[in-house]
């Protein structure tokens, strides 16, 4: 668990996205024949998390989607938003209702963590946050998500770009402290929450133990049939993983001693995702002589 | 595969009422616009098939071929007999006296497919052959 100063229990950290916003009565039945989860039933204030994938069932955007008021929010990888947006526009059929927005600066996340609700509510309001996982609460002017981690309880905000520093100058009034990216990346390191860092790579859902937001069932998507070999009888050669070493590892590619290939995605400190093959052993050591502790998400 | 030109129209004065309840901003709405000269043929099988298929509906009916994204590849071809869309938005080619319509959202995507019929027991029906897909599924219903 990452280390607060005892006067400042909560941090929070703006967290970058590209954001798109989807009307129109098709906007769920449009989305749902790209991604691989299956959304046909959300309903209003739910949340999920799901893929964009290529047809070689390669991650090409991981999205958070929102049902707010009868219009989707997605919440995807910030360098891919015009990829994305392209994707999502070039296949809308003649005759659905589906209005694709541009929400890139106009919507924010800020995630607020602490090693209990009760410091985050204290600073939000009692009534701020609910106790669902999977359903925004409307509070104020904003939303929140209580978002469950294996370490930290963290709380998602979603709030209009414009009134982000009033609601910053008010969190901070009651203790709450802006973190550093590195810090940021501690806390998603320890608590196991994938990013863009990883996401950009283009590996299969089941290469970041995504598999929970594969629907296979849900019939055919993009990457769908690779999907369902893999399930069926294939075995991935490599998987992410949380490692520990002796120094801090900068993002890149590196050999360990038994000639494998070891990619760092995210590091912060002497913490950090590698994908490396799964036929690595708890302890590995790379070529330089930099030994590694290794642990599943 | 197409290249896709995004237009950002900035809805100035309309306020945004959707999510977090307004606030009187407003989103830029993106649309596709290229629109290219689809043309598209017929083999004599799928011809023939196809007036046999339009004929109990009377010249008020046409087919309409189009693509919506899903299925294994990224986009799903879709036929349909139907009334003649009242619209401007669609490029017609007359075959025999069968019109076939395309939106001009999809005429990027369908430009220079061939239609084919196969009268088999498996696997039969209409085939679509698109040079513009660089691949395509098993089932031949999407293609990317």
């Amino acid at each position: 668990m990452i280390q607060l100063k005892p006067e400042n229990h909560c941090k929070y950290y703006t967290r970058n996205y590209s954001a798109t916003v989807i009307e129109g009565k098709d906007s769920i039945l449009h989305i749902n024949r790209i991604i691989t989860s299956d959304i046909a039933e959300i309903t209003d204030l739910e949340y999920c998390k799901s893929l964009i994938c290529d047809a070689n069932g390669k991650i090409i955007d991981a999205i958070e989607i929102s049902n707010i008021s009868g219009q989707l929010l997605l919440l995807g990888i910030s360098a891919n938003a015009e990829n994305t947006r392209n994707l999502i526009v070039s296949g809308i059929h003649w005759n659905e209702d589906v209005k694709i927005m541009n929400g890139d600066g106009a919507l924010s996340i800020i995630s607020m963590f602490a090693e209990n609700l009760e410091e985050i509510k204290r600073i939000l309001g009692e009534k701020s946050v609910n106790e669902s996982h999977s359903m925004w609460n409307e509070y104020g002017d904003y939303y929140t998500l209580n978002t469950q981690l294996k370490k930290d309880i963290q709380v998602n905000i979603l709030i209009q770009s414009n009134r982000v520093q009033d609601f910053i100058g008010i969190i901070e009034a009651k203790g709450a402290e802006s973190c550093t990216k590195e810090l940021w990346d501690m806390h998603r390191i320890e608590n196991g929450i994938l990013s863009d860092e990883e996401y950009v790579h283009k590996f299969l859902p089941s290469e970041l133990g995504l598999e929970k937001i594969v629907n296979l069932k849900k019939g055919c998507y993009p990457g769908q049939e690779i999907h369902a070999r893999l399930e069926s009888r294939g075995k991935i050669t490599k998987k992410i993983r949380r490692y520990n070493a002796d120094i801090r590892l900068e993002s890149g590619t590196y050999t360990s001693n038994s000639g494998r290939k070891v990619t760092v995605t995210s590091s912060s400190k002497n913490k950090g995702f590698a994908m490396l093959s799964v036929k690595e052993n708890s302890e590995i050591t790379l070529n330089d002589d930099i030994s590694l502790l290794i642990e599943e998400l | 595969m197409h290249k896709y030109t995004i237009v950002h129209i900035a809805l100035l004065g309309q306020p945004f009422m959707g999510i977090l309840g307004g606030g009187g901003f407003s989103l830029p709405v993106i649309t596709q616009t290229e629109v290219v000269d689809a043309k598209i043929s017929v083999t004599d099988s799928a011809l023939k098939q196809m007036k046999n298929t339009i004929k109990e509906e009377g010249d008020t009916h046409c087919l309409v071929v189009s693509a919506q994204s899903g299925g294994c590849s990224g986009y799903l071809y879709d036929m349909k007999i139907m009334e003649k869309p009242d619209s401007e938005e669609f490029q017609i080619q007359d075959f025999e006296g069968v019109k076939v319509y395309i939106h001009n959202n999809d005429s990027a995507l369908l430009n220079g497919i061939e239609l084919d019929f196969k009268d088999t027991l498996m696997g039969g029906g209409f085939n679509i052959t698109n040079p513009n897909a660089s691949r395509s599924c098993g089932c031949g219903q999407s293609f990317g």
